[in-house]
């Protein structure tokens, strides 16, 4: 039964981790963007 | 006999088995989708032979490994019935797989060393298929590399359904359970491999797509001619990205024969391997692994949803549900390449901490479409699709 | 019996692949793509030869007219809704092919409830049937050959008075040449191209109306063929339709005619094996000669190697 649970844990944190990560990279994206146009 | 060859496939049961189910497809198409999306995606390589790969990872399994354990337990000690002819690795396969399984529940570390010993020999030999694939993907178009690999995994199935000493052919054949040691439930273990495999694969595919390596990927799909033009070899870069990949695609092959305990040719269609994993490719969205997990999570569920409540389907319709699922399959793909051709999380700009990416690639140019010649012809993919509806 | 069973099955299957393989070639050329639900149509014509035959109690070769117009509307729908569309965005050749298999699958599934529907109405075999009884005898010879041999005849000749004679056949031609040229000169693709997805899609579902009256038919049955199409089209070159009909009766008639010789030779094993001398065949002129007979012929009559070859074999070449 604890490896059941493992199991879960995995499959919850490999698409958590993917999404942490997406936001983050996109957040870095826009300010990126927002510095340009505040530049321009 | 099948209780004990299973042991104890049902100590979870109901729902919990669903989730197992699920978890489970879950890592074998993740693995499968992501390698696809290394190539396509990133690499603009379209390997319509996943299929072939899975299955040569199937039959390493039945071909290869089972004979090693036979071969080993013999050494052993165990007496085992003869498996030589062709009759006798069929007839005799059962009661084999029992005595193995037997041996293997005392000695856990012969079970991890065949389990690692096969995933190790399935690379190899899906890295010697993707070279294979890799000499006439060179040279020829696109579309007929299309139209090869399919026919491939086609004649793959034959030669597997018509040689015994493979997998048994249509009758298929037993696999010891590697697992025995394990005293709980085998599809749960199974499905934790699985599932650690696929998140190894994800960290080795992150790096390397964040790595200079992964951007020439991006700069070879977008424009071939110019990395050439710097002195880029494409296509050594192009036959190693298959190669990695196609070893990489073998491993699922063998899980999947780890979690059934059995393997037979149609275990291992093209419909079921190469189109479904396409789907979730496209429907994801190519050239981004966020959007790879999100098509395969979807897929995935839905259809281990519908295949678990068959029977109430079976009940108010008159067909079996499989062409209704392979109806939703075609339609999916043709919805999503129609209406979203970017996938349901589009690829983004490469983000690399302290290099303005944007600045250096996009030039901002207003193109007027309707005075612009059709890129179609212009020879190369098109990122950004115009949508249609806007015109 | 005019010829052996075997040779005259052969001669029928072979004409069927002709005729596949002409349409799998035109619409190559027109759409630039490999359409792998070209088969599927065929699987069509064969439901529409069972329905009016055995459940309709009509003469099969009725079917063979209605069958032409149910494969070309199924061929003018696919064009409108799928490949149209897609074209028009500016998606590639890789997205334009993936969608004719998913074209493929989702009309193999519809005609496999179709049968289904049929099995569970009139309560017979649909799945898995054989329509050589309904066909009238000539001299002890099954008519279907000589209608099989007929058509082809009739196909090819009838095609090559279209593309070369009317309007719409140069028209389809200049489009399949270059659409931009063409709509420039007033042609109006996107009905020329209609008219040939309807014309390919005719075809492949008439082919299929033969089908079941010498071979065992079953839903799939169009789509397993499509690796003798492939290869037929393939052998031919791809890039003309003449080509094609060479590669398809080449390859038709060698899938069977092959078989057989290797079973006498080695044992009736290798019957299992039949699918692979098409594959054989494809991957074979992938790797020798990419452009099939077409590249081959040019090869011996144009370049220096090949012509040395013709003379020393002592043909000459103006």
């Amino acid at each position: 039964m604890v490896l059941f649970w493992v199991m879960v844990a995995i499959w919850v944190f490999m698409p958590a981790f993917i999404v942490y990560e997406e936001i983050k990279e996109r957040r870095a994206l826009a300010e990126i963007e927002k510095a340009e146009a505040s530049e321009e | 006999m099948l209780a004990v060859i299973g042991s104890s496939v049902a100590a979870i049961t109901g729902m919990s088995r669903l989730i197992v189910d699920i978890a489970m497809y879950f890592g074998l198409f993740v693995i499968v989708a992501m390698a696809l999306n290394f190539q396509y995606g990133n690499a603009g390589i379209p390997n319509f032979g996943c299929a072939v790969q899975v299955i040569v990872g199937g039959f390493t399994v039945s071909g290869i490994t089972l004979r090693l354990a036979y071969w080993l337990v013999e050494k052993a000690g165990v007496k085992l019935l003869p498996y030589q002819t062709a009759y006798d690795w069929l007839y005799n396969s059962q009661l084999n797989v029992v005595a193995v399984n037997n041996y293997l529940k005392t000695h856990p570390l012969l079970g991890i060393s065949l389990l690692l010993f096969s995933i190790a020999t399935a690379m190899v030999l899906g890295a010697i298929i993707g070279w294979v694939i890799s000499v006439p993907a060179i040279r020829l178009r696109a579309t007929y590399l299309m139209i090869t690999l399919i026919t491939m995994a086609d004649a793959s199935q034959i030669f597997g359904r018509n040689i015994p000493y493979i997998c048994g052919g249509t009758l298929g054949i037993w696999i010891p359970n590697v697992f025995a040691w394990y005293p709980g439930d085998r599809g749960v273990i199974t499905a934790v491999v699985t599932l650690a495999i696929g998140l190894i694969c994800f960290f080795i595919f992150r790096t390397m797509l964040n790595s200079p390596y992964g951007r020439l990927m991006r700069a070879i799909r977008e424009n071939e001619v110019t990395c050439q033009s710097v002195g880029k070899n494409v296509v050594g870069i192009r036959r190693n990205i298959l190669m990695f990949a196609s070893a990489i695609t073998a491993i699922p092959g063998v899980m999947t024969a780890y979690y059934y305990s059995y393997v037979v040719d149609a275990m291992y269609q093209r419909a079921y391997w190469t189109y479904w994993s396409w789907l979730m490719l496209i429907l994801g969205g190519p050239g981004n692994n966020a959007g790879t997990f999100l098509g395969c999570a979807l897929v995935i569920a839905m259809r281990r949803v519908i295949i678990v409540y068959k029977w109430f389907f079976d009940k108010i319709l008159f067909f079996p549900i499989s062409y209704f699922e392979q109806i939703l399959l075609g339609l999916l793909l043709i919805v999503v390449m129609i209406f979203r051709p970017d996938g349901l999380i589009p690829e983004k700009l490469l983000y690399i901490p302290g290099v303005n990416y944007t600045k250096l690639v996009r030039e901002r140019v207003k193109v007027d479409w309707r005075t612009a010649p059709k890129m179609r012809l212009a020879g190369k993919r098109r990122r950004f699709p115009l949508k249609f509806w806007r015109r | 019996m005019l010829l052996p069973p075997l040779v005259m099955a052969a001669i029928v299957y072979a004409c069927e692949i002709t005729i596949l393989s002409i349409g799998f070639t035109m619409t190559y050329l027109t759409a630039k793509i490999p359409n792998f639900a070209h088969g599927t149509y065929a699987g069509y014509g064969i439901y529409v030869n069972y329905t009016i035959s055995k459940i309709l109690g009509l003469n099969p070769y009725i079917s063979f007219p209605v069958a032409f117009l149910v494969g070309g509307s199924i061929g003018v729908v696919v064009y409108m809704l799928v490949i149209g569309v897609l074209t028009r965005m500016g998606s590639g050749a890789i997205v334009l092919t993936i969608s004719t298999i998913a074209i493929d699958i989702f009309l193999t599934a519809l005609l496999y409830i179709y049968a289904y529907w049929l099995r569970d109405t009139f309560k017979t075999y649909t799945i898995f049937f054989i329509l050589k009884e309904r066909d009238f005898q000539l001299g002890g010879t099954p008519g279907i050959f000589f209608v099989a041999l007929t058509i082809c005849i009739v196909t090819v000749v009838l095609l090559h008075t279209f593309l070369t004679k009317t309007r719409l056949g140069v028209s389809m031609r200049a489009v399949a040449e270059d659409p931009e040229l063409a709509s420039v000169l007033g042609i109006d693709v996107y009905r020329t191209q209609l008219y040939s997805w309807f014309l390919t899609g005719g075809l492949a579902a008439l082919a299929g109306a033969m089908y079941p009256m010498w071979f065992q038919s079953h839903p799939a049955a169009g789509s397993f063929i499509i690796t003798s199409i492939m290869a037929g089209s393939l052998l031919g070159g791809m890039e003309s339709v003449y080509g094609a009909i060479v590669g398809g009766f080449g390859v038709g008639l060698s899938e069977i005619l092959l078989t057989n010789r290797l079973q006498a030779t080695f044992g009736i094993w290798v019957g299992e094996y039949r699918p692979l001398i098409p594959m054989f065949f494809l991957i074979a002129v992938l790797l020798i000669q990419p452009r099939g007979l077409q590249g081959a012929y040019e090869w011996l009559t144009k370049s220096k190697r090949g012509i040395e070859l013709l003379s020393k074999l002592g043909i000459k070449v103006e």
